[in-house]
Formats: C-alpha cells, sequence, structure tokens
C-alpha cells in the first residue's frame, strides 16, 4: 500500500514537472517572441525617423527604452496565455485544432509586413495611413484567426494598449520622438494585429503542450 | 450542373491530361516561362536600392538657415541637378522615325549646354566633374561622360555624335538594350513615352531631359542657361514653369547602420525560410520529398519572376524594392494550394491508374483552388483601390503572381506529381508477368492436377493480385490459353516467387504505396494536433464572410471613401490640415495646379511626379558607377525647366483636343486610381466612378456567387459553450442479464417485422443475443429470460447438423487462450487493419508455423484449409444477426474469423444447423435482408459473398461472390427502400462508398456455384479465384461514390432515403439518390468538415450525431430534407487517451421536447456509468451510476436504444444491462 501510494505520489509529481516545464517553454517562447518583435518595430521605426540615428544615438535610444523590450515581452506571454484561456472558457477549441505552425509564420510574416508599410511607405494623411492599417490588421484577423474570441480579445487589448500609451504621455513618463500624430495612428492597428499573431502563436503552443502531456500520460499510464 | 461539378470535371480532364503527356507539358511550360522571364533581362537592378532620403525645401537658398533637424545641411551639396525637359508632340500619322525626330534636338540642346557660357562662368567650371565609369563594362562606360563634366542627355547614347546617330538603323533597339536608358533619358522609363511597340492609332509624346550636374549652385547662371535654351529654333519654352520658378529640393541619402538597414531584412527572410520549411515538410507519402519540395519552391519563385516579366511586357516597371516585397509576395502568395494537391492526389485509391489518381486528386481539391483564388485576387484587387501607388504596385504584382502560380501549379508542379507518382508505381512489364502467370494459375487451377504444387503457390496470385491491384487483368486475354503443364507451374511459381521477392527488396516501393492509405488513416486519428492543409481555413473564412455580407459591406465601406477621396474632398482637407513641408501635400498641390494651365499645346510629364524615383533608385546609382558614393551626403535638385518641340509633327495639323488627353491614354490605367486630381473635368470623373462602381459590384457579385456555392456558412454558427458545472448524479437500477464468463463482444437485436403492430407486440417477442470472447453465445428476450446458451466449440464436435467443411475444428485457441481480457478493446476495426496490414507478408510464408496461427487470428487468411498439419482453425465470432422470419423458429446467422458462416437455431435445442466455409478469409460485415431471406457476408480483404437462407432445409446456398474492393471494408449497411429495391452500401479502405443492388448482387454468375458442396481441398482458394473472375463484373452493377479523400469510417442510413458516411478526412457527406429518377446516381453533400477522423455516425429518425477521434460530438437536424449542423460539444474536456471512444447511442423519443434530444455515452468522468447529454444545449444533462451488485471495472458502453421498449441497451464486462430509459432523463 505504501509502495503503491508511493508512486502515486511520484507519478503526479513528475506529471506536474511535466506541466511545469511545457508552461515554462511556453512562457519563454512568448516572452522571446514579444520582444523580438519590439526591437523589430523599434528598429523599422527608427529607420522612419527624420533623424538620422548614428550608433551613439541607436544606443542612447535603446538606453533609454530599455523598458520597452521586457514590458513588450511581458504582455506577449500574458496575451499568449490569456487567448488558450478565453478559448476555453467559451469552448471553442476549434481554432487551435485548425492552426499549424507555417501559418503561424505566415501571420507573423505579414505582421512584420504590416510595420514595415506603416514605416516605409509614404502615405498622403495620417487619416489615409490609419485606415489602411485597419483594414490590413483587420483582413489578418480574419484571415488567420476568424474567431469572434479573437477578434474582441484583440481589440480590447488594442484599445486598452493605445489607452495606456495616451496616458503616459500625458503623464509626461516618455515623449514620442516621432511626430505623435502618427504614433497615435498606427498604434492600435499595431497592437491589434500584433495580439492576432501571439494570440495565434500561443494558441498553437497551448494546444501542443496539451497533446505532449496527455501523450506523456498515456505513456506513463502505459508503463 | 452545377459550376461545382463543371470545374471539378475540368480538373479532372486536366489531370489526365497533365498525366499522360508529361514531358511536352514540362517542356512546354518552361517554354512559356522563359517567355516571360526574358524581359528580366532588361531589367535594370541599381546598386544599392532605394536609398533612403530626406526632403527639404529650404526657403532660400543661402543654406544659411540650417535647422537642427537638419545637421547636415551645413556641409555642401554633393551635386546639383539640373534639368531642361524636352516634350515633343509626335501625331499618329507621324511615321516609325518620329524617335529619330524626338531625339535630333537632344544633340542641339546637349552641345548648347555643354558649350554654355554666362559672363566668365562656364559650364566647364561650374560643372561636377567625374572620372571613369569604372564599374561598368566598355559599351556601357561609353554611353557616360568620362573625364570632364557630367551631363546626361540621350545623345549619350551615341556619344554626342549626330553621325553615329544618322547612321544607326535601329534607333529603338539601341535605346532598348542599354541598361542605362533612364539616367540618360533623365525619367523613368514610363514617362517617356517611348514604347517599342508603336500603336500608330495614337498620338503620342515623348519625352527626355538634359541633366546637368552643377558643383554648386548659381542661380544666375541658370537662369541664363534655362532662357538660352528657350531661343533654340525649335524648342518653345512653356510659361507656366518660369526659371524662377524652379524651386531647390535638397535630397539627403541617409546612410543607415548596417543593423538598422539588414536586421528587419534578415529577420523576414529568416521567417520566409522557416515558412517555407514548415510548409514543405507536409509533403508526405511521395517517392522524392525532396524533388517535389523543390518543385513546390520553383513554383513559387518561378511564378513571382514571371509576374515581373508579364508586367514589364505590359509596361510596368517595378519600382518597389525586391528583395524587401519578395518574402511578403511568396507568403501571401503561399504555398498551401500546392501541399493541398499533394495530399488529394496521394490519398487517392493505389490501385487506380496514374493519370486517374492525379485526375480524381485534381478535382476533388479542383473547386476549393478555384475558389480560394478567385477569392484572393478579388481581395487583393481591393488593393488597387488603396490611395497609395506602393500598395497599388503590390497588389497588382500580387494579382498577377497569384495568376501566374496558379498557372504552374496547374502545369507545371501537377505534371512533376504525376512523374512522381509514376515513379512509384510498380514496374509495368512487372505487372505484365504478374498477370500473365496468374492466368496460369488459373488454368491450372481447373485442371486439378498436382495438388502438392498447387497448394503451394496459389496462395501468392491472390494475395499480389490485391498487391498490385490487377483484377482485371485476370479477365483480359483468355483466349488464347493453352493447358500448361506441371512443368510450367512448378517453373510459374519459382518466377512468382522471385517477382515477389523483388517487390520486396525494391526500396521503399510496395509499402510507400500500398500503406500510404494506412498511414494516413493512423497518423488523423492518432495525432490530433497534426498540421492539415490550410484549405479549411480558407473556406472557412469564406464562409464566414458569406455568412457576416462582410465582403458586401466592407466593398460598400471602401466605395464610399473611394468616391469621397476622388471627389477630392478628403485631399482637400488634408491639405487644409498638413500644409506643412510633407513632400505628399505638396505633391497634390502640384499636380493639382499644373494641368489646367491655359497655354499648355502638350502636357509635359510632371517631374514634380518622376523625380523622387530617379532620386531613390538611378542617381545614387548614377554616383556608384563613378565610384562614389551619396550615403551620408545631398544633392540639391533644381527641377526642371519644360520646353516643347515641334520637330516631329511638322507634317500633321495638332488637333489641340486629342493632344491634351494624350497623357492620360499614355499612362496605364491603373495609375489613374491613385491620382483622381489628375483628371481633367467631370467627364474622366464620371467615367472612373463608374469603372469603380462596376468593377466593386462585379466582384461583389463573385464573391457573394462563390460564398452562395460553399452554401456551408453555419459552420460558424457553432460556437460552443463550456460545460463546467458538474450534471446532476443519478443511480439507475439496471436490469442484468449475465453472459458468460467472457467479456461480451457482439449484440445483436432482433428488429420487429414490419407487419408487428404494437398493441400485439409483446416484450418477449424481442430478442438479443450477445457473443462472448471465447466464442460462446447467449440469447434474451427482453424480459429478462435466457433463450439460448451455447458453446460453439462444444457444438462443433458433436451436434453440428450439416458442416459442409470438412475442416476439423479444434479446441478454442486464439482468443480463449490469450484470455483475461487482453483482448477485450480489439474491436471490429483493429481487426480488420490488422488483417490486411499482416496479409502480405503471412502470404509469403506458406508454410506459417502453428504459433504464427495462435499469435494472431488474422493468419487464418494465410493458412491452407487443406494442409493435414493445420487442423486447429480458432473460429471466433467477427460478425452476427438475427433472423426472426416468424415468431415460431429463431435463427442465429453467425460468420467466424475463419471465413465460417453458420446458422444455428435457438428455438429448443440451440444447435447448429448448417456450416458452410465462404471464404479463406474472416467473415468481417454480416447484413440480412430479412424478407428475402438474402444475407450477404464480407472478408477481411474487401469480397463480397451473397448466399440464401434456405431456412426450412436449414441450409444455407452460396449464391454468389465479387470483389467489393481491394481494400477491407469499415462498414457494411442495407439501406432500406432505395429506389429500386434495397440496396448494400459498403464503405471502405479505398476511400470508396459502393451501392450494390441486392438483387442484382445475387445474379452474379458464378462458375463454381456449389463450391462448398464439392468438399474439395483448396475450396477457398477456388473460393477467391472465382471471385477474382467475377472482379469485373462487379462494376457494372455497382455504384461508386467518390467522396471521401481517406477511408471511409463510418455509415448510417436515415429514413428518408439517403446514407451518411463519416470518414477518416474528418467529413461527413450525405449520399442520396439524384433528384433525377432515371438515372442511377448519386447526389453527394458534404455536410460537416473536421480536422478529425469521423469514427462513427448514427442516425434517429430526425437526428444524426458523429462522433469524433477527439471525443468531440457533432449533432446534425434534418430539417426540410436537409442536414444541418446543430451543435457541437467536447465529450471529453482533455484529450482522449484512448482513440476510439464513439457515439454509441442517439435517440430522439416523442414524448420529449425537440430540444430535450440527447444521447447517451459511456461516462467519462472514470464513473463506472454513463452520461447523458443535451446536444441542442450542448451540456450534460445527467450522469447516471449504475447500481449494481457486483463490481466490474470495466466501462459501461451504451449498445443502442430499444425505442418501443424505452430500454437502453449496455454492456459491460461479461453483462448486458437493460437501463429504463425514463430513468436516465
Amino acid at each position: 500500500c505504501a509502495l503503491i501510494s508511493c508512486w502515486i505520489f511520484f507519478a503526479s509529481f513528475i506529471k506536474i514537472i511535466d506541466m511545469a516545464v511545457h508552461v515554462a517553454l511556453r512562457v519563454a517562447m512568448l516572452f522571446l517572441f514579444g520582444v523580438g518583435v519590439s526591437l523589430l518595430i523599434n528598429l523599422m521605426q527608427a529607420q522612419k525617423n527624420q533623424v538620422l540615428i548614428t550608433s551613439e544615438m541607436w544606443l542612447g535610444m535603446v538606453k533609454s527604452g530599455m523598458w520597452v523590450p521586457p514590458a513588450c515581452g511581458l504582455s506577449a506571454v500574458a496575451i499568449g496565455l490569456l487567448y488558450p484561456t478565453v478559448d476555453r472558457l467559451l469552448g471553442d477549441p476549434t481554432v487551435a485544432q485548425r492552426t499549424d505552425w507555417s501559418s503561424v509564420i505566415r501571420c507573423a510574416a505579414l505582421f512584420v509586413g504590416l510595420n514595415q508599410a506603416a514605416a516605409k511607405i509614404d502615405f498622403m494623411s495620417h487619416a489615409q495611413l490609419s485606415l489602411c492599417l485597419a483594414a490590413m490588421s483587420l483582413g489578418l484577423w480574419f484571415y488567420f484567426d476568424g474567431s469572434r474570441s479573437g477578434l474582441g480579445l484583440a481589440l480590447v487589448i488594442a484599445l486598452l494598449a493605445a489607452a495606456v500609451n495616451q496616458m503616459m504621455i500625458c503623464l509626461d513618463a516618455y515623449r514620442p520622438s516621432v511626430d505623435f500624430v502618427r504614433v497615435r495612428a498606427w498604434l492600435p492597428c499595431i497592437f491589434f494585429s500584433g495580439s492576432v499573431t501571439v494570440g495565434l502563436a500561443g494558441r498553437l503552443l497551448a494546444a501542443q503542450a496539451n497533446s505532449a502531456t496527455s501523450s506523456s500520460a498515456a505513456k506513463s499510464h502505459g508503463d | 450542373m452545377s459550376i461545382k461539378r463543371q470545374v471539378s470535371r475540368l480538373f479532372y480532364y486536366h489531370g489526365i491530361l497533365c498525366a499522360r503527356f508529361p514531358v511536352y507539358i514540362l517542356a512546354g511550360v518552361i517554354l512559356i516561362i522563359l517567355f516571360f522571364w526574358y524581359p528580366l533581362l532588361t531589367l535594370s537592378i541599381p546598386s544599392r536600392s532605394p536609398y533612403e532620403f530626406v526632403i527639404d525645401k529650404p526657403n532660400n537658398l543661402t543654406g544659411s538657415s540650417v535647422s537642427p533637424t537638419r545637421p547636415w545641411l551645413h556641409r555642401p551639396a554633393e551635386a546639383v541637378i539640373l534639368q531642361l525637359l524636352v516634350t515633343v508632340h509626335v501625331s499618329k500619322q507621324a511615321s516609325v522615325d518620329a524617335l529619330r525626330a524626338a531625339l535630333a534636338g537632344s544633340f542641339e540642346l546637349h552641345a548648347l549646354v555643354r558649350d554654355f557660357q554666362h559672363g566668365n562662368a562656364s559650364l566647364s567650371n561650374l560643372c561636377f566633374t567625374v572620372d571613369e565609369a569604372t564599374a561598368l563594362t566598355p559599351a556601357e562606360r561609353r554611353q557616360l561622360p568620362a573625364y570632364g563634366c557630367l551631363l546626361l542627355s540621350p545623345a549619350s547614347l551615341w556619344q554626342q555624335e549626330a553621325e553615329m546617330f544618322n547612321s544607326d538603323r535601329n534607333l529603338l533597339r539601341t535605346v532598348y538594350v542599354s541598361p542605362l536608358k533612364e539616367i540618360l533619358f533623365g525619367m523613368p522609363w514610363r514617362h517617356t513615352g517611348v514604347s517599342r511597340f508603336n500603336v500608330r492609332s495614337r498620338d503620342r509624346v515623348i519625352s527626355y531631359c538634359v541633366t546637368a550636374f552643377l558643383k554648386n549652385h548659381d542661380q544666375e547662371f541658370v537662369d541664363s542657361l534655362v532662357n538660352r535654351a528657350a531661343k533654340l529654333s525649335w524648342a518653345k519654352h512653356l510659361p507656366t514653369l518660369e526659371s524662377a520658378s524652379l524651386t531647390p529640393t535638397h535630397i539627403y541619402f541617409k546612410d543607415n547602420s548596417f543593423i538598422v538597414e539588414y536586421t528587419p531584412l534578415l529577420v523576414l527572410y529568416s521567417i520566409l525560410f522557416l515558412y517555407i520549411y514548415f510548409s514543405v515538410r507536409k509533403i508526405q507519402m511521395v517517392k522524392s520529398k525532396w524533388g517535389l519540395a523543390f518543385g513546390a519552391c520553383f513554383t513559387v519563385v518561378a511564378s513571382l519572376l514571371m509576374s515581373v516579366g508579364v508586367c514589364m511586357y505590359f509596361g510596368i516597371a517595378p519600382s518597389l524594392n525586391g528583395s524587401e516585397t519578395f518574402p511578403y509576395l511568396v507568403v501571401l502568395i503561399g504555398m498551401e494550394n500546392v501541399l493541398v494537391i499533394t495530399k488529394s492526389v496521394v490519398s487517392t485509391p493505389v490501385e487506380l491508374e496514374v493519370r486517374h489518381r492525379v485526375a480524381v486528386g485534381l478535382s476533388k481539391e479542383g473547386w476549393t483552388i478555384t475558389r480560394s483564388l478567385v477569392a484572393e485576387v478579388s481581395l487583393l484587387s481591393l488593393g488597387l483601390l488603396s490611395f497609395n501607388t506602393s500598395i497599388q504596385e503590390f497588389a497588382l504584382f500580387a494579382v498577377v503572381g497569384l495568376c501566374t502560380d496558379f498557372f504552374l501549379q496547374m502545369f507545371f508542379f501537377v505534371t512533376i506529381l504525376a512523374i512522381d507518382i509514376k515513379r512509384m508505381e510498380p514496374l509495368p512489364v512487372a505487372k505484365q508477368r504478374t498477370a500473365n502467370l496468374l492466368q496460369q494459375q488459373q488454368q491450372l487451377k481447373q485442371q486439378d492436377q498436382q495438388q502438392q504444387k498447387q497448394q503451394s503457390i496459389q496462395q501468392v496470385p491472390q494475395d499480389l493480385a490485391v498487391t498490385l491491384g490487377c483484377d482485371e487483368s485476370i479477365e483480359d486475354n483468355n483466349s488464347d490459353s493453352k493447358p500448361a503443364t506441371a512443368q510450367t507451374a512448378s517453373d510459374s511459381a519459382e518466377q512468382l516467387r522471385k517477382l515477389h521477392q523483388f517487390h520486396h527488396m525494391h526500396r521503399r516501393q510496395p509499402s510507400d504505396a500500398n500503406t500510404a492509405a494506412f498511414l494516413m488513416h493512423s497518423l488523423t486519428a492518432a495525432a490530433t494536433s497534426a498540421p492539415a492543409p490550410a484549405v479549411p481555413r480558407r473556406i472557412r473564412v469564406l464562409y464566414y464572410l458569406a455568412s457576416k455580407r462582410l465582403a458586401l459591406r466592407l466593398l460598400l465601406l471602401v466605395l464610399c471613401v473611394w468616391l469621397l477621396q476622388a471627389s477630392g474632398l478628403i485631399s482637400a482637407v488634408s491639405r487644409q490640415l498638413h500644409s506643412s513641408l510633407t513632400f505628399s501635400s505638396n505633391l497634390s498641390t502640384t499636380a493639382s495646379s499644373n494641368p489646367g494651365s491655359s497655354g499648355d499645346l502638350v502636357e509635359h510629364p510632371d517631374y514634380q511626379r518622376y523625380w523622387p524615383e530617379m532620386a531613390a533608385l538611378h542617381w545614387p546609382s548614377l554616383f556608384g558607377h563613378y565610384n562614389r558614393s551619396l550615403a551620408g551626403r545631398y544633392v540639391t535638385y533644381l527641377g526642371a525647366a519644360c520646353y516643347q518641340s515641334a520637330a516631329a509633327d511638322r507634317s500633321a495639323a495638332i488637333d489641340e483636343e486629342t493632344v491634351t488627353e494624350q497623357p492620360q491614354q499614355e499612362q496605364p490605367w491603373w495609375f489613374l486610381l491613385g491620382r483622381p486630381a489628375a483628371l481633367h473635368g467631370t467627364w474622366g470623373l464620371a467615367a472612373i466612378c463608374l469603372f469603380g462602381v462596376t468593377f466593386v459590384l462585379t466582384s461583389t457579385y463573385a464573391l457573394m456567387l462563390c460564398c452562395q456555392l460553399c452554401g456551408l456558412a453555419w459552420l460558424f454558427r457553432l460556437g460552443s459553450r463550456a460545460f463546467d458545472r458538474p450534471p446532476p448524479l443519478r443511480t439507475v437500477v439496471p436490469v442484468v442479464l449475465p453472459a458468460t464468463s467472457m467479456d461480451v463482444d457482439l449484440v445483436c437485436i432482433s428488429s420487429l417485422a414490419p407487419a408487428d403492430c404494437p398493441a400485439t407486440r409483446r416484450v418477449e417477442d424481442r430478442i438479443l443475443a450477445a457473443s462472448s470472447l471465447d466464442g460462446s453465445v447467449s440469447v434474451w428476450n427482453l424480459s429478462g429470460r435466457r433463450l439460448a446458451y451455447f458453446d460453439r466449440q462444444l457444438q462443433h464436435e458433436g451436434q453440428c447438423d450439416c458442416v459442409t467443411s470438412d475442416a476439423t475444428v479444434g479446441p478454442a485457441d486464439g482468443y480463449g487462450k490469450l484470455g483475461d481480457g487482453a483482448d477485450v478493446g480489439l474491436g471490429l476495426r483493429q481487426r480488420v487493419s490488422h488483417a490486411t496490414s499482416l496479409s502480405p507478408s503471412q502470404a509469403a510464408s506458406t508454410d506459417s508455423d502453428l504459433a504464427a496461427a495462435t499469435e494472431a487470428v488474422p493468419s487464418n487468411s494465410g493458412l491452407n484449409p487443406a494442409s493435414p498439419t493445420q487442423t486447429l482453425s480458432s473460429s471466433s465470432i467477427w460478425c452476427m444477426s438475427l433472423i426472426t422470419n416468424d415468431t415460431d423458429s429463431r435463427y442465429l446467422l453467425v460468420g467466424c474469423s475463419d471465413g465460417h458462416l453458420e446458422l444455428w437455431d435457438f428455438t429448443c435445442t440451440g444447435s447448429a444447423k448448417c456450416r458452410i466455409q465462404l471464404s479463406a478469409e474472416g467473415l468481417t460485415h454480416l447484413t440480412v435482408q430479412q424478407s428475402q431471406l438474402v444475407a450477404v457476408a464480407a472478408t477481411a480483404t474487401g469480397m463480397l459473398h451473397c448466399v440464401r437462407l434456405l431456412l426450412d432445409a436449414d441450409r444455407i446456398e452460396p449464391l454468389s461472390s465479387c470483389r467489393a474492393s481491394p481494400l477491407p471494408l469499415h462498414s457494411m449497411l442495407i439501406w432500406p427502400d432505395a429506389g429500386h429495391g434495397d440496396l448494400l452500401a459498403t464503405a471502405g479502405e479505398d476511400n470508396l462508398i459502393r451501392f450494390f443492388s441486392i438483387g442484382e448482387l445475387c445474379k452474379i454468375r458464378q462458375p463454381q456455384q456449389q463450391l462448398s458442396n464439392n468438399g474439395a481441398v483448396g475450396a477457398g482458394a477456388a473460393a477467391a479465384a472465382a471471385a477474382a473472375a467475377a472482379a469485373a463484373g462487379a462494376a457494372s452493377f455497382c455504384t461508386v461514390v467518390s467522396a471521401h479523400a481517406a477511408p471511409v469510417l463510418a455509415l448510417a442510413a436515415y429514413p428518408s432515403r439517403g446514407v451518411l458516411s463519416g470518414g477518416a478526412d474528418g467529413a461527413v457527406f450525405q449520399v442520396s439518390p439524384a433528384d433525377d429518377r432515371s438515372s442511377s446516381g448519386f447526389r453527394q453533400k458534404r455536410l460537416v468538415w473536421q480536422r478529425q477522423p469521423v469514427l462513427s455516425v448514427s442516425v434517429s429518425s430526425r437526428h444524426a450525431v458523429c462522433g469524433l477521434a477527439n471525443g468531440q460530438l457533432l449533432l446534425l437536424r434534418l430539417c426540410t430534407g436537409a442536414w444541418r449542423l446543430l451543435s457541437c460539444c467536447q465529450q471529453q474536456q482533455q484529450q482522449p487517451q484512448q482513440p476510439l471512444q464513439p457515439l454509441l447511442c442517439t435517440w430522439s423519443p416523442p414524448c420529449l421536447l425537440p430540444s430535450n434530444d440527447a444521447i447517451v455515452t459511456s461516462s467519462s468522468s472514470g464513473l463506472n456509468g454513463l452520461d447523458v447529454w443535451c446536444l441542442a444545449r450542448r451540456r450534460r444533462l445527467s450522469r447516471v451510476r449504475l447500481a449494481t451488485d457486483w463490481i466490474r471495472s470495466d466501462p459501461v458502453q451504451p449498445v443502442c436504444l430499444l425505442s418501443q421498449e424505452s430500454m437502453l441497451l449496455c454492456k459491460c464486462g461479461p453483462c448486458l444491462l437493460l437501463v429504463p430509459e425514463c430513468q436516465l432523463t
């Protein structure tokens, strides 16, 4: 009896460890994704800047905005964990089943393309810029996500992030170096499409972790 | 005929074409590719392009007002650029030599500028001097000035020598072959008006520039130069642009750091490679993965290059940065179609001919591909409506790229795929030889000589026939048959063995091709998170579009916004708002102010519009040719002074109206979309608006048509809700019917005869029969009384009445010996797949030992019943059916694992009435048509055996046998009252659903009618041969429905004349008779397309429930003749541990409201009981614990609902349980 209980304890311990490892992997991947994307966007926007960016200025910008990449990473983790949770709550696990890595990568590539379009293309006006960006990011959601929960979540996140950004500017926490109207125009769209991308990745990671744990559990059961 | 069917038929023929003439098609495609690649040779790729540049328009020219944001203005400009723009009108009557006349002036102007002197300043001391252009080939180097002033004009093409120009017979060629032509003409090529294909019927305007590069800016010098040039005899200085209006513009070329410039590109390309990797690795089950992967990549890249070529043929040179847009284009175009085509073709039945495989695979996906292509093209052409030229150009290239990609996929990739699949096929020579040998074997059998030799070889041809799928070849060339001797028989047996060995030794060949379907099945069934093609996603997107009318609204919105933009409202507002120094607003104001000027005879190209392109692409590359870099420097562009020449059209009168309309005809049509302000007057605007409205309406209509044709918009309405609250737990006392010591395996229930009316029906009339794993059968009636119990092993030894096969039956083995529930979970389907996966290898060893026989039941197929060493026969029951023709005598028909069919009478004694051997393989499915007393049994290898039950004489009379499919069957049922009598529907591993008319099935002419009676040794083999002979005949009366792309796992017939089929591809099809009653065709309609294999389909009067492999349940409801997906729910929250926990029961009792439609499954929460689900509300209604007086760990599995008795029949271990339905809900 003691042996059995010991075995059960051991098995559950192993299972917990296994799950913890999976969750940690997911978190790490999402964090890295967020950090990478934020750095990339920074780079692209730096290209757009009217000021010449020398290497010192580049370093300085990173220094002054040192908090931005980790913040982006953390929010990516949050979003990536939030999406599967919301899916589970709403009972719509089909999105993750329809997703695979190639479509996640496609989505990420188009997200980068969105950023590049925002950064490089000269639009006639800010209204046009934001209109085009909004259409493109909606298209991104439509093509890759397509679920109502995803749309709602992305909208909420975009609005929230834009509001936080606005508040920080109002509180003079930081000063955007680029002209401000432009930032305000594209920021929610970028947040929207970013959250769609991260959510897609998070869903897929969650699904894979699920299947991995269940298969390992099945294996231990078989043993 | 619907569009869908037409499209898939087109694809079918296309597939056949591609597979038939692969070489010609490949050659043709490569020729076409090369033809479209040809213009790329003239594509000038600027050295380091484009530079990011900053534009500054200073108020005064002294350079004193250096703003802090422009620190680079402290330094002097690298060069000051002045352009003299000459516009030449060429009337439509002018000859081809109009270009010569137009360019002749450039020599004069070039010389004038070169030698111009103003006061003591001459160009030679003001100009920007250069060395030799070392970075070019000598021929190109001659066209650029060396060791002197940098002064460019078209005259430089002929080294400013008029004699050379005059003696040049082919000016156009000289101009076109020069890669420097845009630099020398001083403007982007599309603005010059020089076209290679001269359309005579139009007037044209040819423009060029003389570009002077100065060291520094001397306003006085420039003014006098501009005025002097106007005094040329042919030149007329246009009054709108005085020299004073030449506002200098500083163009600063950024010196971006390496990281900033290349990191996004690097990331982008790594993402692209990841995408390609993840896509390409989905190509499976082909001969050469690498080859096909390369083909897929080549398709995409070649199509993009082709799109550039096509655009260049139409005169559009790409102005976007190719290296940056390329990954996006690849990602946007995608490789999904290629993967879908590969998967579809690979999953077609292996025994088909190659071209038919390709054709069937293409036609299955053809409609999907076409639809998504149309949708993508129309969505992307929306991008043409955007107001940004870069986005427009990107969208244009993407659209053209999509079309060329489609072309290449259809002609290039499909051909490659066909070649690849052809390589996977067995050698045709080997095929032919096998056929010949088989024929010899057949003749030998008829002679019935030399039995020993015969036995040793006759198993082989049968299996080879199955393996190679050449059943039909047996029928061929029977005419020239000669009696063969024993010697040839042994020879041919030897040859056959060698052939067999060859097939097995050949690398990957037989295993790959033959296990493709199995692999597919197991892959999809096992790995629930396995990647699958993205086509469903696209279709879903489309469905969603349809359901929400989103596209319509979006298009309307876009139209409104665009019209607003066209009316100039937005630009006016934005001009008001941002009248600062943004370049774009300046551009629009100049563009709108320019054209209306009164004095213009000819509208010159607007230099404000083209110079950014020159600055981005050509000037940096020009400086690069001289080994200078503009990075971190700036140049000052003074603008262009415009002149008009009348040189070329002296002969023709100038019609003013045509002249003013020239530039619009000159420019490509989409260019107008971006700049509505460039149009004159209301007529142009109205025309453009009309065009826009027509375009939008057409594309909307096309999109709506697409969505309507899919008709599956409801797919998205399923958003299931969570059901976290545990439902109430009930305890129910069931009626227990104890069976035997072993677990219950099969259960069958007598159906109610149609004559039975509820009033006279008694509970005792319904009979239950249950077989257990040890081969014993128990029979009860519903009141719980056991009617009979018989152990078949004992019966076989003693009291079998008419055993027509002389095979001695030994004691129980197989399952009985394995015992202890080790094989409890071995369901029928596993048996079938097990049997087929083993049979080829088993066939090779005819002398299989006893251990193998007891190890695996399916090895019986390899046994020879006549072999004296193998008398042991483990005859487990694999299928059974109750016959209740009249109430007095009850019969049970049992199909065994050794191919025997047994008829049992259990009224009084419970004795075996008759026992015949139908085949060498086990019987997996058995159905009985009660009215005509005809039974059809299916074997593990797809043979159908039709027998008549002569109950009075206690005999079974074999009627016919035929091959239903070369692969095992998964499901078989009788579809009552379908059109012309009962139909037999089979579904199997070969992805096909077949319908047989039972009446005609019985009438198949059979060479050896009484094969059970001759009692000869080798009866099984003879039956197999006869069946093979009848295989060709089977095609004539069987209707094949090819709906699924994967093995069909489940069939269910529903009352209003139709069959639902569920397949491993996750689709559920409704197969019903075609509308026109005369034809025997079937209409198929896809109801559900999930990612999970559909393991079970069950049907009640109005509902159907599908169980998926991941434990999901889908409820379909029949409303007004069509099935609608009502809901889906997750049976188990976690991923299922066991692959198979499908739905087992459904009912819709009349006493309940429709909202209470419920199903019962075995408990998902580990409870020893049942779950009751309300599918309409997507949650569990209750959990039911079965209170019994014994404890078993076996799960309770519902079997079926006896609707008229209101009882639910379950099985649990060795017992049957009857649960009253009223206690469940």
